[in-house]
């Protein structure tokens, strides 16, 4: 920053006037509440870890040593980093375009239900996300079991291949990805909500022109709801890259009622992290992981927002 | 599936503030009943005071802890104790070490602890209150020894034997009595004999539910796991390599590990002993407290137990359980050493035992205490099994091999050490990976945990 900019700034807040100053300050009040949680909550743990990482911090006894790079040469030798990132990437590349996909559907066919029934699908599509992780997890266990679970006595029923989602290293993210799949309320929510905006002129126009459903739903309705797309497709990818919760519970958890089958094909990123900082008690090392995963999002979402510019209309821009 | 790490401050805050004010319960002298009073228990120690017990149940516990800290109550009127009312738990103890003054902790784990440095020597406790070590079973004790310090008191002593369902195994046209479990061709030849007649599981290694019962295949075959004095792995060795290829095999006749679970997952309810009543499932080694589920649920049905035997004949089983140590942190070392000694002693454990005979209504097959002195009373004074002698018989047999137990030593990073070895076997049971090759990895991976752990 060259000295004339920064006196340029300075005489530009100089030169409010003190409705405006008092305005500012206003608005600094009613955001401290935020601004404090993001020091306490998110900025300050962000820079712990970062110097924890360069640490080998033991949490239990409080004591760590200054260890340079020594974390992050680590992870290069450790195979289980590799294993984690590509269970975590396969499972990624796999919930993230379905999720959008299918929230779409059910988004679609939920704005063409009217009448007094719209609010009650609206709910039931929503209330797996209020469902807490760990119940999600383990209703799971329970729908996913073989050969005992609901899900394959209805695909035996229907004589379709029953396979062993909690047991078959080959199954086992595809289960975690249909069990993920039950919890996408929010998505189809947020989709519902932009294709309530697309405006019905545009169809009516599109429909005197010719065009059929098809052609409506790719040149009127996916380019007027990209954004909405382009959001839950960043969102789902952040947090399908930080799935802990229901995994843990099914395969990691003290009580799981599932075998140790899961130990390779259900050790995602962040359950590796975890068990690094509380149970291997290595701080210092879960949090040199969790800086290389912050790396990765923001990377990945990086890539994301430029292939935006290519595929998402904003209106008004 | 918009839960994400950045909940887990947040979330470890909200934990840090439910276990202050949450489920710990407290125990002063609000005891009743009689039990024996042991004499001269407090020893030399200034017992007084507060303390907190992490790992340590009371009000959500059984008859067999609240016997022991009923007695311990009794003797110290004065002393107030609080529980955590839970299990052990790694990430609970992270949060609670610093305001425990006693910790429950497996025994296996408790070098990771001791070369964190929170777990305080136990020489001075031990000569203050008086207690002396050769009350307790070898195998515990030299488990919680590190680098030639005592850092806890044994508390409960679980050892493994084969059970067996005689009825399956008469089907099947074995001899139960003369089943060879030395032999482990004849193990696998029984497995499929079994499961030709119909078994769904004909015989389970009990090696799938996080490696369970693997350390004693390798002992069984003159193997190793690791060091005595936990500090050299000894997973890439052909006696682990070997008891490896033989435990897949096994699981291999059932078409591989998945097929295996599933079948071993209809078998029925574990806990009501479905897989003796509904004959569904062979043999299996498992610790005796299974013994009171089958008492709970079926004492009459048939099966029979059968002493785990290494590849030459000789009777080996593993011995596990939990330790009290004391936290190096406390600021009432005295008090906890008093609590740790006195529910330990054999006037605590036959206290357990009479209010366990009293709350029991079917047949119950006693407590399984570290201490060797109240094991020995217990099983002569409170149990008796007369009126079901296949539940006796099975009883004897795993208390005559109490004194044939190993131990896993502890090592610095004890947790490390046993999911490398965990992510071994899975993988080889899996068809991920071949024995040998696995086990070099986990054995470089749980080496270079443990020097960067002792270092």
């Amino acid at each position: 920053m060259s000295s004339d900019t920064a006196a340029g700034r300075a005489d530009k807040v100089s030169r409010w006037s003190a409705a405006e100053r008092r305005t500012l300050l206003w608005a600094l009040l009613f955001l401290s509440p935020w601004i404090v949680g993001f020091v306490i909550f998110t900025a300050g743990p962000m820079l712990w870890s970062l110097w924890l990482s360069f640490t080998d911090y033991n949490p239990l006894s409080g004591q760590g040593d200054f260890i340079g790079l020594d974390n992050y040469a680590r992870m290069l030798e450790d195979r289980r980093v590799g294993l984690s990132l590509w269970n975590t990437l396969y499972f990624s590349v796999l919930y993230v375009p379905l999720s959008v996909t299918l929230g779409l559907g059910l988004a679609m066919l939920l704005n063409g239900v009217g009448g007094r029934f719209a609010g009650s699908f609206r709910t039931a599509f929503y209330l797996p996300n209020v469902t807490p992780a760990v119940a999600v997890g383990t209703l799971f266990l329970l729908i996913l079991n073989n050969p005992n679970g609901l899900l394959n006595q209805a695909l035996a029923a229907l004589r379709l291949p029953t396979p062993s989602w909690l047991n078959d290293p080959d199954w086992i993210k595809n289960g975690i990805v249909l069990m993920m799949l039950w919890s996408i309320g929010g998505t189809v929510v947020i989709l519902f909500a932009a294709l309530r905006n697309v405006p019905a002129e545009l169809y009516e126009a599109a429909r005197v022109d010719g065009a059929g459903p098809i052609q409506r739903l790719l040149n009127v309705t996916l380019p007027m709801i990209s954004g909405a797309i382009f959001f839950v497709l960043v969102i789902n990818t952040v947090a399908s890259l930080q799935l802990f919760s229901e995994v843990y519970t099914m395969f990691f958890g003290q009580r799981t009622g599932a075998s140790a089958a899961g130990e390779s094909s259900a050790l995602f990123y962040v359950v590796y992290l975890f068990r690094n900082a509380f149970e291997f008690l290595r701080m210092g090392y879960a949090s040199a992981l969790g800086w290389l995963l912050f790396v990765i999002v923001v990377l990945i979402t990086f890539f994301q927002f430029r292939l935006s510019k290519r595929f998402v209309y904003y209106e008004g821009e | 599936m918009n839960r994400s790490i950045r909940w887990i401050a947040p979330l470890l805050l909200a934990c840090l503030i439910l276990a202050a004010c949450g489920p710990n319960r407290e125990r002063d002298e609000d005891n009743q009943g009689e039990g024996p009073r042991a004499s001269g228990s407090a020893g030399e120690l200034d017992a007084s005071g507060q303390i907190f017990a992490y790992g340590v149940s009371y009000e959500t516990s059984d008859e067999i802890a609240q016997g022991r800290i009923d007695y311990f109550t009794e003797e110290f009127p004065d002393v107030r104790v609080q529980f955590s009312e839970s299990n052990f738990d790694e990430q609970q103890f992270l949060t609670a070490a610093r305001r425990a003054d006693v910790v429950s902790v497996p025994r296996e784990r408790i070098g990771s602890y001791v070369a964190s440095g929170v777990l305080e020597p136990l020489e001075d406790c031990i000569a203050r209150s008086g207690i002396s070590l050769d009350l307790y079973y070898p195998a515990s004790v030299e488990q919680v020894t590190v680098d030639g310090s005592v850092y806890g008191i044994p508390l409960d002593y679980v050892v493994t034997n084969w059970l067996i369902d005689t009825d399956l195994f008469e089907e099947a046209g074995i001899d139960p009595e003369t089943w060879d479990v030395s032999d482990w061709d004849a193990i696998a030849e029984a497995n499929r004999a079994l499961r030709d007649v119909g078994a769904l599981v004909g015989v389970d290694p009990k090696v799938s539910d996080e490696g369970d019962r693997f350390p004693m295949w390798v002992r069984a075959n003159g193997g190793r796991m690791i060091s005595e004095d936990g500090r050299e792995s000894l997973l890439d060795t052909p006696e682990v390599a070997e008891a490896l290829s033989f435990v897949k095999s096994i699981i291999d006749d059932y078409g591989g590990h998945s097929n295996f679970l599933d079948d071993r997952g209809a078998t029925g309810d574990f806990f009501s002993a479905e897989q003796f009543t509904e004959d569904t499932e062979g043999a299996f080694p498992i610790q005796q407290w299974y013994l009171n589920v089958v008492a709970g649920s079926a004492p009459d049905t048939n099966f029979m137990a059968k002493p785990f035997l290494d590849r030459q004949g000789n009777p080996l089983t593993m011995a596990e359980g939990n330790a009290y140590a004391i936290m190096a942190s406390s600021d009432n070392k005295d008090t906890a050493c008093a609590f740790i000694t006195a529910t330990t002693s054999t006037d605590a454990w036959l206290r357990a035992a009479e209010m366990r005979q009293k709350a029991s209504e079917g047949p119950q097959t006693g407590t399984a205490p570290a201490n060797r002195e109240a094991t020995e009373r217990i099983f002569a004074e409170y149990v008796d099994l007369s009126e079901h002698p296949e539940l006796d018989a099975a009883m004897q047999v795993y208390l005559d091999t109490l004194e044939n137990a190993f131990y896993v030593p502890t090592s610095p990073a004890a947790e490390e050490f046993r999911r490398a070895w965990i992510g071994a076997v899975t993988s080889v049971l899996n068809g991920e990976a071949e024995p040998e090759e696995a086990l070099r990895q986990a054995d470089e991976e749980a080496q270079s945990a443990i020097d960067s752990a002792g270092s």
